[in-house]
């Protein structure tokens, strides 16, 4: 049976993350401190190289604003350009014990986060989505694809569920100032993307999408004002649309939606409903160095994995009815 | 001169637009209703089997059910306005109610395919009936609005009447009015 939030958190044995908790967390006050030291002798180098090359005589000072502001801004370019210095080097240094509390935590929390949702869920962290089943729902053109933190289970003994975490990227060719062109990766999508099997055909289309961003015909008028706030209907068969959109629906949806906090696409066709969440990053684990397990990130994914249980039942149960 | 012209054109252009724009509409708005059409008579279809089925269980409402066939008959050969189309649907309504005091009706296996039937056809004429009601609103507003209404005036479009589901399906779930209420 599934647990509510609290209950849930009070449930996990955090023995085995202890360890690996401690020790990111030791890891990550030696990065800091290291940070710390890179930052400062990068800012007494700048200060001494600003010195050197703008002799200021301070008894005869007129103000010029090329003399104070060119070197002041190359002052702080040159922090900029030490402080991700600082970050890379210490990432290269001191990532060790952060990887495997992040392992760890995978292991232990969102797997048994999971199967808190689905008991028979099988997570597997390494593991991504098979292009071809994200490729199936038809949400967007994309370059590249990345995929991981693959899960398989079963909704209410019936519905196959596959879920998994999904980036896609896409080379786009910008004009800079001097009107050349340039290239720049841009991201499309990133965040939760499912895959749940239906026991119904629908011999149909709908596409349901939160994001403005879409232009995608025919679009459908739905009669409700506050529906149409949140979302945006697309499908060739408008009495379809509305067997499968009742009131009821709609107000579930918008609830889901505000849960959320994020966009929403769902996307059905014939056997297939493809859901999709725009969360960013999901499942990895945020070092709090008062809590071993952070509280307040755990609390997003379990929020976003209710709102997707919900979603699917509520969906499930309506073209069931159909 | 030449502006008075060009102001009569694009006085023109604008209402040829409008006329376009509110034929589209009308004729979206047919649609739609013809797509009732088509799911009230597969409902209605399903009066003869309906009546067939009840009818050994409640002698009683004979009557009744001669009734609602001979509505159904009116239906299929010309009357076929909502007002009529719903006294039918509240018919039917009322038959079901009845029927599900019976026990042994209920559980036989005609009367449950039946249902089922009914179930899906009623659920599609809901969906067009909303379907309906959004591109009649629209055209509504349409033709309602300024500058657009003086268009419709002029070419004699008129407002269409909306389906009011919430009362019909109001009517649906009461049952105590009897059969013959």
């Amino acid at each position: 049976m599934k647990k509510d939030f609290e209950t849930f958190l009070n449930s996990i044995d955090d023995t085995e993350l202890n360890q690996s908790w401690l020790q990111a967390k030791a890891e990550n006050v030696k990065r800091k401190r290291v940070e710390r030291t890179i930052f400062i002798i990068g800012v007494l180098i700048g200060i001494f190289v600003i010195y050197q090359l703008v002799p200021i005589d301070w008894g005869n000072i007129k103000f010029n604003l090329f003399i104070f502001m060119f070197p002041l801004i190359l002052f702080f370019i040159g922090l900029l350009m030490v402080w991700i210095f600082s970050k890379i080097i210490t990432f290269v240094l001191f990532s060790k014990s952060g990887f495997e509390y992040n392992n760890t935590y995978k292991e232990i929390v969102i797997d048994k986060l999971l199967k808190n949702f689905w008991d028979d869920a099988d997570y597997i962290p390494l593991k991504g989505m098979p292009e071809e089943v994200y490729r199936q729902g038809k949400f967007e053109f994309y370059d590249d694809y990345y995929s991981e933190d693959y899960m398989e289970g079963t909704i209410d003994n019936k519905y196959r569920i596959k879920m998994a975490e999904v980036a896609t990227t896409k080379e786009v060719e910008t004009r800079n100032s001097e009107g050349e062109v340039e290239k720049k990766t841009v991201t499309v999508f990133k965040g939760l993307f499912a895959r749940i099997l239906l026991q119904k055909s629908i011999n149909n289309e709908i596409r349901i999408s939160s994001s403005t961003k879409i232009n995608i015909k025919p679009k459908v008028n739905m009669d409700s004002n506050e529906f149409e706030k949140y979302f945006s209907v697309y499908s060739k068969d408008k009495i379809f649309v509305m067997q499968i959109l009742t009131h009821d629906i709609m107000n579930e949806l918008i609830q889901l939606k505000k849960d959320a906090l994020c966009n929403i696409n769902i996307y059905i066709n014939n056997f297939n409903m493809y859901i999709r969440f725009r969360t960013g990053k999901m499942f990895e684990a945020k070092l709090n160095e008062s809590e071993i397990i952070d509280r307040n990130n755990l609390y997003i994914y379990f929020r976003i994995l209710n709102v997707l249980e919900m979603l699917v039942k509520n969906m499930t149960d309506q073209i069931e009815n159909i | 001169m030449i502006i008075v012209a060009i102001i009569v054109v694009i006085i023109l252009v604008y209402i040829l637009a409008k006329y376009n724009q509110l034929v589209k509409q009308k004729n979206i708005v047919k649609q739609s209703q013809a797509s009732i059409d088509v799911y009230l008579n597969q409902r209605f279809d399903l009066i003869p089997n309906l009546v067939e089925c009840v009818k050994s269980y409640t002698k009683h409402e004979k009557e009744t059910l001669e009734n609602i066939a001979k509505m159904r008959k009116e239906y299929v050969n010309g009357d076929k306005s909502i007002k009529k189309a719903e006294e039918i649907g509240s018919k039917m309504n009322k038959i079901i109610a009845i029927a599900e005091q019976y026990p042994e009706l209920k559980a036989s296996e005609q009367y449950t395919n039946l249902q089922d039937s009914l179930r899906k056809t009623e659920n599609q004429l809901q969906a067009a009936r909303r379907s309906y009601n959004i591109d009649a609103t629209n055209y509504n507003t349409t033709i309602s609005t300024i500058p657009t209404n003086l268009v419709a005036k002029m070419f004699g479009f008129r407002e269409v009447e909306l389906f009011q589901i919430e009362d019909y399906k109001k009517e649906n779930i009461d049952i105590s009015k009897g059969l013959n209420g």
